[in-house]
C-alpha cells in the first residue's frame, strides 16, 4: 500500500537530481518556521534524513538575475520565465556570517508542470558561498 | 602539467581510448568534443564544487534550533 503521507501537488521532480544526489528524485518544499515563507526545507520523499535549506535568492538579493541556457529550459519543459520559480540552497551555520547561500546553482521549478533542476549560471558575479551577512540590509 | 596549443579541428589523445577535439574557439570559450570509454567520467570543473557545496548543505536536524534561530534574528 501507498502512504499518502505527502501531497502530491507540491512534489517537485528533479529528473536528474541534485549535483552529487541524482539518485533523488522527488522532494517537497516545507516550511521550517512558521514565522517565515522566505527560508523553506526541501525534504526529500524517498529519504527523511535527506533535506535541504532552500532560501528565495530575491528576498536577498533584488535585482538576482539568473540567466539560464537554452539547455535548462529544454530540461524544464517550458521557454516561459514567467512560469519558473527559484530557490538557493543555503549552508546554516551557527550565525549568519557562518552560513553560506548557493547563487551560482539556483533550483529552478516549473510551477506549471514541477518539473526542477539545479543549473550552474554563467555568469561570474555569482559564487557558490556567499555569506548571508554580505545580504543584511543597511540599519538593520 | 603540460601546456600546448591547438587549434579549431585539431585534436589531442590522452593514453589509448580518449580524443579531445576543439570544435569551435571564441573570443572567451572554448567548445570542445570529448570522446571517451562510457566508464570514465568527465565532469566540467565547476560542477565538482557545486557537488561538494551540495553535499555541505544536506542539512542536521539536530541544529534545526539554530536554522531557526538564524531565520528570526538574521533574516527577518
Amino acid at each position: 500500500m501507498k502512504s499518502s503521507l505527502f501531497v502530491e501537488e507540491e512534489l517537485i521532480y528533479f529528473r536528474e537530481g541534485l549535483f552529487g544526489f541524482e539518485e533523488y528524485k522527488t522532494f517537497i518544499p516545507l516550511p521550517v518556521d512558521e514565522t517565515s515563507d522566505v527560508v523553506l526545507c526541501l525534504q526529500s520523499t524517498q529519504d527523511p534524513g535527506l533535506s535541504f535549506i532552500i532560501m528565495n535568492p530575491f528576498y536577498l538579493k533584488e535585482d538576482y538575475q539568473p540567466d539560464l541556457s537554452p539547455a535548462d529550459y529544454k530540461k524544464l519543459g517550458t521557454e516561459d520565465a514567467t512560469l519558473l520559480s527559484f530557490y538557493v540552497i543555503c549552508v546554516i551555520g551557527t550565525s549568519s556570517e557562518k552560513s553560506t547561500v548557493n547563487l551560482k546553482c539556483p533550483i529552478v521549478v516549473n510551477t506549471e508542470n514541477r518539473q526542477a533542476v539545479q543549473v550552474i549560471l554563467a555568469s561570474e558575479e555569482y559564487r557558490m558561498r556567499h555569506t548571508l551577512n554580505e545580504f543584511q540590509k543597511k540599519g538593520e | 602539467m603540460l601546456v600546448l596549443q591547438r587549434k579549431k579541428g585539431e585534436t589531442l589523445l590522452i593514453g589509448d581510448n580518449i580524443r579531445i577535439s576543439v570544435v569551435e574557439v571564441s573570443s572567451d570559450s572554448v567548445k570542445l568534443a570529448v570522446e571517451a570509454p562510457k566508464e570514465v567520467k568527465i565532469l566540467r570543473g565547476e560542477l565538482e564544487e557545486a557537488i561538494i557545496v551540495n553535499q555541505e548543505s544536506v542539512m542536521d536536524k539536530a541544529h534545526i534550533d539554530d536554522v531557526k534561530r538564524i531565520i528570526q534574528r538574521d533574516i527577518h
